[in-house]
């Protein structure tokens, strides 16, 4: 069944958009607000938020999203004059809340209404609204009652000092506009007149107010947004806007709505910033007023023109198809090839020719050529980056969930969400990033007690990192639970039968804590034994591998684990090591490559009849490439010196036994096809300068295989 | 399929394997390139020949000698590789020389018979009697099928 709403396509659409928004502030907010002291600015926003929601969901006619909102305005009401209480269930209640509104919001998206059930969450929230204030709070909710009808009166006469006669201002509200001008945006005073039919006031009204709403903030309205959902309306609306952007262009936006018969706009001064108050007359009689005021001031106008510009700037953002970007990363990765074409058939004519002029000038525009790829390929990746923000954000809300249902306590930090990833790569952490979340809190982080008996702090820490290193992207995620006990670990392999006692006996604390990324051990459901980890590890690495990244780890027991996961910038292009074998040119990941050596024929040893050789004191198990692609000869056998490739990937070593080296180079991932499929050992393919394709070298694959 | 070639005409790229002439309908065929270096991966069926670079593009190459247990299937001075489109991948496949394009109607096509000598019946559409010889018509979707089920067994 259709929902019958009473709004045009173009409407929902910005409806729908302003929504998330709003459900984003909300659960963002609704976590800092559990957290953190009481703060009047938050409890505003969280209220605005809610507030603002009720307002547009009635204008469109979504009665029941409205009904709901306006339930738990209510709550957010006494919360923030600090009538009741911010308690963990009441948080629970609100984020309930949030689900639902979240469901209303896809009613509209399906056209259908859904068949959720309000009665039981507006209950909720009416409980929540209804319980009384805790003696405590009363006096400080007294004060601030106090302090706030205090601020109210001192500000009885402002009115009529700032430029807005129409407009009675809240102290909220001016410290709205006091706080926007300082971030650099600037107080409009804007009055418009409709010409349209009674009955579709209300939705020009609202359309407009929405408007006002993309390029900046309305802090106050006449008719307010109540007003206007009860339509109580009249054919003008007055309104004050905190914009980022100069005078001309609200006055060109104003231009492009319908249905306006005529406008005024001003700028608005606050108290601080304005000495004169003189034109409280003018801004509110006509626009005339506007252009001398201009005038009158040319400095101030002008500085601020500018600041607009500057934002402005920031603000000029085109949506762009992903497959677009795709298309150009694809064309880049062939001028990358073609590069270091170029380069090959240079240093051929340097070295067959003498060099005359115009192979000189050929050097020359190709150095150019090269600049000017290397830039367009940073400044594509670029384009294809988003913040890890985009991702992080839901985890907040995720880790308190967990942790209230397991009991525990945490305090969950986040830095570094600015951090740009590719974002096809962003698509592909986001599970492997929940499950070291989840298992952080479930098995990590002990109950309070417990942390309490060991002399820890009864909160445990999560900390959720991104940081930029190097050609790659770090995230950590660290606890200060109880870490991974690598003797527990060594038992649950032999009782797996994944590694012998002997085995077992002889590896590391490190590589026994590295056995929880084995595939047997993370079958078992409740390993808690293991203390606790290991449920789809395996699982986690293979998913990180996939995308050319690693994952390593460091526990201490009793102090807590580590997990560190190095990625990529990018997916399409990565620098490899080009290595021959026989006749063929193989590419190796250089993120995998931690050294290249030399060695002679006689320095390989044998255990368990298996070729390694000791490095700085260090067995290390050899994999001849020779066998693996079965270009293996006895000639072979003969040479007296070899390339041994060195790969590590979480904390495994082995060494690749190649022909010889033949350089760095980057190359462009290419896939083999579905008619060639998987490939043991093989991860791609790319395209060499020469225009030879090389085969790229799945050193995880390489690695596991060398372990069974 | 088969009853739409009986009647229309259609044009056909003709090629040589062995002694044997093969068509191919000319709206499979992309283009015909010169023999190229192939860069050949490990662990595949005998019958792909490795892979190419196809003005970027890495796309594998068959050796229809091998898939059809032909006798010969050396590479000589004619050797070409045909670039056909099947199901959305281009392929492709190595034949002993692209001889021309033909314009075959539909009335003298009949159905393949189990008299070929080698090549399995279900690779074929049919085969065309012209004046001075035969067609062989190939059906690409078939010859090139992925054989999942014995794939997947060698990779395991």
């Amino acid at each position: 069944m259709g929902l019958n709403l009473d709004a045009s396509p173009e409407e929902l659409k910005i409806f729908l958009e302003e929504a998330e928004e709003h459900f984003q502030t909300l659960e963002e907010d609704l976590i800092r607000m559990e957290k953190e002291e009481f703060n009047e600015d938050l409890m505003q926003e969280i209220f605005r938020a809610s507030h603002t929601l009720k307002g547009s969901s009635a204008t469109i006619g979504h009665n029941r999203m409205a009904q709901l909102t306006h339930a738990m305005e209510n709550v957010l009401d006494r919360l923030r004059k600090r009538q009741i209480e911010v308690t963990s269930q009441l948080v629970d209640v609100l984020f309930e809340c949030l689900d639902c509104l979240r469901v209303l919001r896809d009613e509209i998206v399906n056209d259908e209404e859904s068949d959720l059930d309000l009665r039981d969450i507006i209950a909720k929230l009416n409980l929540a609204a209804e319980t009384d204030s805790v003696p405590g709070q009363k006096e400080a909710a007294d004060q601030a009652a106090t302090s706030a009808s205090g601020q109210q009166l001192d500000d009885g006469t402002a009115p009529q000092e700032g430029g807005v006669v129409k407009l009675d201002m809240s102290w909220e509200e001016k410290d709205a506009v006091h706080h926007g001008v300082e971030e650099g945006a600037i107080p409009y005073f804007v009055k418009v007149k409709f010409n349209v039919e009674p009955e579709m006031a209300a939705v020009r009204t609202f359309v407009t107010l929405m408007a006002f709403g993309e390029i900046g903030e309305v802090i106050k309205s006449k008719p307010t947004t109540e007003e206007i959902e009860q339509e109580k309306v009249s054919d003008s609306l007055e309104m004050l806007v905190m914009c980022r952007v100069d005078e001309e262009s609200v006055r060109k936006l104003v231009q492009e709505l319908p249905d306006i018969e005529k406008f005024e706009i001003s700028e608005y001064r606050t108290d601080s910033s304005s000495g004169s108050h003189e034109n409280n007359e003018e801004t509110s009689q006509a626009a005339a007023a506007v252009p001398a005021e201009k005038a009158e001031k040319p400095g101030k106008i002008g500085s601020a023109a500018k600041k607009a510009n500057n934002s402005k700037k920031i603000n000029r953002t085109v949506r762009v198809d992903v497959e677009l970007l795709d298309g150009l990363m694809n064309l880049v990765g062939e001028l990358v090839i073609d590069r270091t074409r170029l380069f090959q058939i240079l240093s051929l004519m340097e070295t067959e020719h003498e060099m005359d002029e115009m192979s000189q000038d050929l050097g020359r525009t190709s150095v150019h050529i090269a600049r000017v790829t290397t830039q367009l390929q940073e400044q594509i990746m670029k384009a294809r980056m988003l913040p890890v923000e985009n991702l992080f954000n839901k985890f907040p809300r995720m880790v308190r969930d967990l942790s209230q249902k397991a009991g525990k306590e945490v305090d969950f930090i986040m830095t570094g969400q600015e951090t740009e990833l590719d974002r096809s790569i962003i698509e592909e952490i986001g599970d492997p990033l929940i499950h070291l979340l989840r298992n952080a809190v479930d098995h990590g982080i002990e109950l309070p007690e417990e942390r309490e008996a060991c002399g820890k702090n009864r909160i445990g820490q999560l900390k959720l990192q991104a940081a930029h290193e190097e050609n790659h992207i770090i995230i950590t995620i660290k606890d200060d639970g109880k870490g991974i006990d690598p003797e527990a670990v060594r038992q649950s392999g032999i009782k797996k039968g994944l590694i012998s006692e002997e085995q077992a006996r002889r590896l590391t604390d490190k590589e026994a804590v590295n056995l929880i990324f084995m595939s047997g051990l993370s079958t078992v459901k409740k390993v808690t034994d293991v203390s606790g980890r290991g449920v789809g590890m395996d699982v986690v690495r293979n998913n990180i591998e996939k995308i050319n990244g690693a994952i390593e780890i460091d526990s201490v027991v009793g102090k807590g684990t580590e997990f560190k996961i190095k990625l990529p910038l990018t997916l399409a292009i990565i620098r490899a090591l080009l290595v021959s074998i026989g006749e063929a040119v193989y590419a190796i990941p250089l993120s995998t490559v931690t050294e290249t050596i030399r060695i002679q024929k006689k320095q390989i040893e044998y255990v368990n009849n298996h070729e390694v050789i000791v490095v700085r004191g260090k067995a290390l198990p050899l994999i001849r490439l020779r066998t693996v692609f079965g270009t293996y000869c006895s000639e072979d056998d003969e040479r007296e010196k070899l390339f041994i490739v060195v790969v590590n990937l979480a904390g495994q070593q082995v060494g690749l036994v190649v022909d010889s080296l033949v350089g760095e180079q980057e190359i462009v991932i290419k896939s083999l096809g579905k008619y060639i499929g998987d490939v043991q050992g093989i991860s791609g393919a790319t395209i060499l300068g020469d225009g030879n394709v090389a085969l790229i070298v799945d050193v995880s694959n390489l690695i596991k295989k060398a372990a069974s | 399929m088969t009853e739409e070639l009986m009647t229309g005409d259609n044009q056909y790229v003709v090629f040589k394997l062995g002694r044997e002439v093969y068509g191919l309908e000319i709206s499979t065929v992309l283009e015909i390139i010169a023999m190229q270096t192939i860069t050949e991966v490990p662990g595949t069926e005998d019958y792909i020949e490795g892979v190419i670079n196809l003005r970027g593009l890495v796309i594998p190459v068959f050796n229809l000698h091998k898939k059809f247990n032909l006798p010969g299937g050396e590479i000589t001075r004619l050797t070409r590789i045909v670039v056909v489109e099947v199901e959305g991948s281009n392929i492709g496949m190595l034949v002993d020389g692209v001889s021309e394009v033909v314009r075959i109607p539909g009335e003298v096509i009949e159905p393949p018979s189990k008299i070929m000598n080698g090549i399995d019946e279900e690779y074929l559409l049919g085969i065309a009697k012209l004046e001075d010889r035969l067609v062989i018509l190939l059906d690409l979707t078939k010859v090139l099928r992925r054989d999942d089920v014995s794939m997947l067994d060698n990779f395991s």
